[in-house]
């Protein structure tokens, strides 16, 4: 194979792989401590893509996760990872009662919302999310949070998302947004 | 057949492993789970697999194919029957292949377009209404009777056996008051599931503030549906925040199961559905790479095939001695003769020509046995019966007129010996400039008459049996000079040149001379044994030249020129050892 070809196979596969992917921009965090345990309190630009609300009332669970990631900030050393967390919600039309059903999987709370602005609503604003004990803190030092966020359509494989190539963003990778735990 | 420097023997292993290792993956795709998901999941990896083998033999093939047309093209023996043969089981294994792909395309797409046949949605959709209808009536007793539970709270007084009393009498599950704080102001629950039994989020609140009620059928982990009511509590307010009722009643369990058994299919339906189209691309793909795979395979097997056809007709012209005849590089065949018609002509040439020899041999044997005898008996004659003059004269001369016909016919006897005997070839490099000119030298002495010429070619040494071109040599100057005998200015002009053909060299040595020329009637036959126009000609010299010829892998061809005539000779510079006394 000659190396034109093998460029041009290179680009075609990235884009068939990019193609199902979206990308959003902007949101924020803070945190704040209560009891003894640092909370936070996110905000996200947290939109359906017209290609997720098709497939979530096709009947396709969209899985929402958001990973945290309390880091120590050290000068002139590279950063250190005090601790990891996920926080995870499966969105899912339920035909029966049609409403969102949106469950968090780390403690099965379930909330049922009638339409998918109520769904954007309710996940672009998601507060109360525990983080860290204090107690495993040094007061004197500084840390941040990094947090990510996706959107994946759950049961779908990643073969089958290449071969949709014609439609867009069925998963979303949200901006990494970053802010102080101490302020 | 070699490709990226591989010795056949390794490409053979290499495509074993493959057909090996694309057989197990798709046996492993064929036994895996139905579940399409499941199917995609595995699928991937197998497909790779298939996909690398099907990559790897690709340039493999095409490198045959290449070779194969260029064979063809150079029309090198054996690649016209070869070519003829990968096509034939190419397409025998093409056509079928395709036909079988398109229609398992067919009846795949039709299988796969029963999963959102119209009917089976619509009957899904109805289950789904009336499952809901069977609900709506529930939430709206369920709705009636929290507003009328939330008009009779006035106060936190007693709050907790009020909401227990009113809880039991309405048949609900849990009672709870919130403020819009979300703040648990009283609770009164049955046993109940943790997850089921939670706050009112702030949107639900909003809502509540928003159209005076919200109601939801919630689902629970264990798979039972709840009805949810959230309310404000009109008549009751603390530290003027408004506060709000909650009610959870619980669903028929029979109804749960079976609201959740038509909800879990039509979801499961309507993910099929939403994939429906990749699912069909990747069947496609999937079946597409298999056939693909089946196809190169097919096509690399028919010319492995044809290869082990070919090669014993190829080792039988080999016997026959034809197949590194340089007319077959130097001149094309014609287009109508292929490998099995050149075959047929070499093995009846041989025939032919072994029947000559054993013809030979048997005449020498039968004719030589009684010469001697006649010979001795006719001197013995000439010894003894001396008597008159007259009576000696007439017995002399006739007893020499059989002595010399014996001689005649032991010259005969000697010549059918030559023909027969074939005698293994002792190859030298020999210069065929110099071996020629010694030849001349000898025969102009003889015949001063005669101009002898050469025209000497740019040539390398070339491997021969020099004794035998001696011999070509001597019977093809023989014939000029006797073809020259009534000629005036006699003239012998022999010419070498150097010739090419493919990677092969070869030497062309053509003897001209302005001779009476070939008779029209022995041209065409010139090389076969007893034909001649020379007077008292033993018609054995240009079959035995033509012999040592073929056993120098060389080619001798005669024509008449414009006056007199030429014999072309070509012979290969190199001679394959292998080949060697055959």
């Amino acid at each position: 194979m000659s190396k034109k070809l093998q460029y041009s196979a290179t680009i075609v596969l990235i884009l068939l792989l990019s193609g199902t992917q979206g990308f959003a921009k902007g949101g924020g965090g803070k945190s704040y401590v209560r009891d003894g345990v640092y909370y936070s309190d996110i905000q996200l630009p947290f939109r359906l893509e017209q290609q997720q609300i098709e497939a979530l009332d096709s009947g396709v669970t969209l899985s929402f996760q958001l990973d945290f990631s309390i880091v120590d900030v050290r000068s002139w050393r590279i950063d250190r990872d005090i601790g990891t967390l996920s926080q995870a919600y499966s969105i899912r039309l339920n035909a029966f009662t049609g409403r969102y059903s949106i469950t968090n999987l780390n403690i099965g709370t379930k909330f049922a919302l009638s339409s998918t602005q109520e769904v954007e609503s309710f996940l672009s604003e998601i507060k109360n999310i525990p983080l860290v004990d204090d107690s495993i803190l040094d007061i004197e030092r500084n840390y941040s949070v990094i947090m990510q966020a996706s959107i994946t359509a759950e049961g779908i494989s990643q073969w089958i998302k290449t071969l949709s190539f014609w439609r867009q963003n069925l998963d979303t990778e949200f901006e990494t947004i970053e802010w102080m735990l101490l302020d | 057949m070699d490709a990226f420097g591989l010795k056949a023997l390794n490409i053979r292993r290499l495509v074993s492993a493959l057909i090996f290792l694309s057989v197990v993956s798709l046996a492993a795709l064929l036994f895996s789970d139905d579940d399409p998901s499941e199917l995609n999941r595995i699928q991937v990896s197998l497909l790779a697999i298939n996909l690398a083998s099907f990559l790897v033999l690709l340039p493999i093939v095409a490198l045959s194919v290449k070779k194969l047309f260029f064979d063809y093209k150079q029309k090198k023996l054996g690649a016209k029957l070869r070519f003829r043969l990968a096509l034939a089981f190419s397409g025998l294994a093409l056509i079928p292949a395709i036909v079988i792909f398109f229609f398992a395309i067919n009846f795949m797409n039709k299988g796969i377009s029963v999963w959102s046949d119209a009917d089976v949605e619509k009957g899904l959709s109805d289950a789904l209404m009336l499952g809901r209808s069977a609900l709506d009536e529930r939430i709206q007793d369920g709705l009636f009777a929290t507003s009328n539970i939330s008009i009779q709270l006035k106060g936190m007084e007693n709050i907790a056996q009020t909401l227990e009393k009113q809880r039991k009498e309405n048949n609900a599950l849990q009672l709870s008051l919130i403020d819009s704080d979300l703040r648990l102001l009283a609770n009164s629950s049955s046993q109940l599931d943790r997850s089921s039994s939670r706050i009112p989020t702030s949107f639900e609140i909003n809502q509540v503030a928003l159209k005076q009620s919200w109601t939801s059928l919630d689902s629970t982990a264990d798979d039972q549906y709840l009805i949810r009511v959230l309310v404000p509590a009109v008549n009751f307010s603390l530290n003027e925040k408004p506060i709000y009722l909650q009610a959870l009643y619980s669903v028929d369990p029979k109804l749960s199961m079976m609201a959740y058994s038509v909800e879990e299919t039509y979801a499961r339906y309507g993910m099929l559905s939403f994939m429906k189209t990749p699912i069909q691309y990747s069947y496609a793909l999937t079946l597409g790479i298999v056939v693909l795979l089946a196809l190169l395979l097919a096509i690399y097997g028919s010319f492995e095939f044809a290869d082990r056809l070919v090669k014993p007709i190829e080792a039988l012209e080999k016997q026959t001695d034809k197949k590194s005849s340089p007319e077959k590089k130097l001149s094309s065949t014609s287009d109508g003769e292929d490998e099995i018609s050149i075959l047929v002509n070499s093995f009846m040439a041989a025939q032919k020509e072994a029947a000559w020899s054993d013809v030979a041999k048997r005449m020498a044997h039968e004719i030589n046995n009684p010469l001697t005898p006649i010979q001795l008996s006719a001197e013995r004659i000439q010894k003894r019966f001396s008597a008159s003059a007259e009576e000696k004269e007439f017995i002399d001369s006739s007893t020499r007129t059989i002595i010399n016909q014996v001689d005649v016919l032991r010259d005969l006897v000697s010549a059918f010996s030559n023909f027969a005997e074939r005698e293994k070839l002792n190859f030298k490099k020999t210069d065929i400039n110099n071996l020629i000119d010694e030849t001349i030298q000898l025969f102009s002495i003889q015949h001063k008459n005669i101009s002898f010429g050469l025209n000497r070619g740019g040539l390398d040494l070339i491997e021969v049996d020099s004794n035998k071109i001696q011999q070509v040599l001597n019977n093809l100057l023989l014939n000029s000079i006797d073809a020259c005998q009534d000629t005036k200015n006699p003239k012998i002009t022999i010419e070498t040149e150097p010739k090419k053909a493919d990677s092969a060299t070869f030497c062309e040595v053509t003897l001209s001379d302005n001779g009476q020329g070939f008779g029209e009637d022995i041209i065409g036959n010139a090389f076969e044994p007893y034909q001649t126009s020379k007077k008292g000609g033993k018609g054995l010299g240009l079959a035995i030249v033509k012999s040592i010829i073929d056993e120098h892998k060389g080619e001798i061809s005669i024509e008449n020129s414009n006056r007199g005539a030429s014999i072309k000779i070509i012979l290969p510079t190199k001679q394959n050892k292998s080949k060697e006394g055959i």
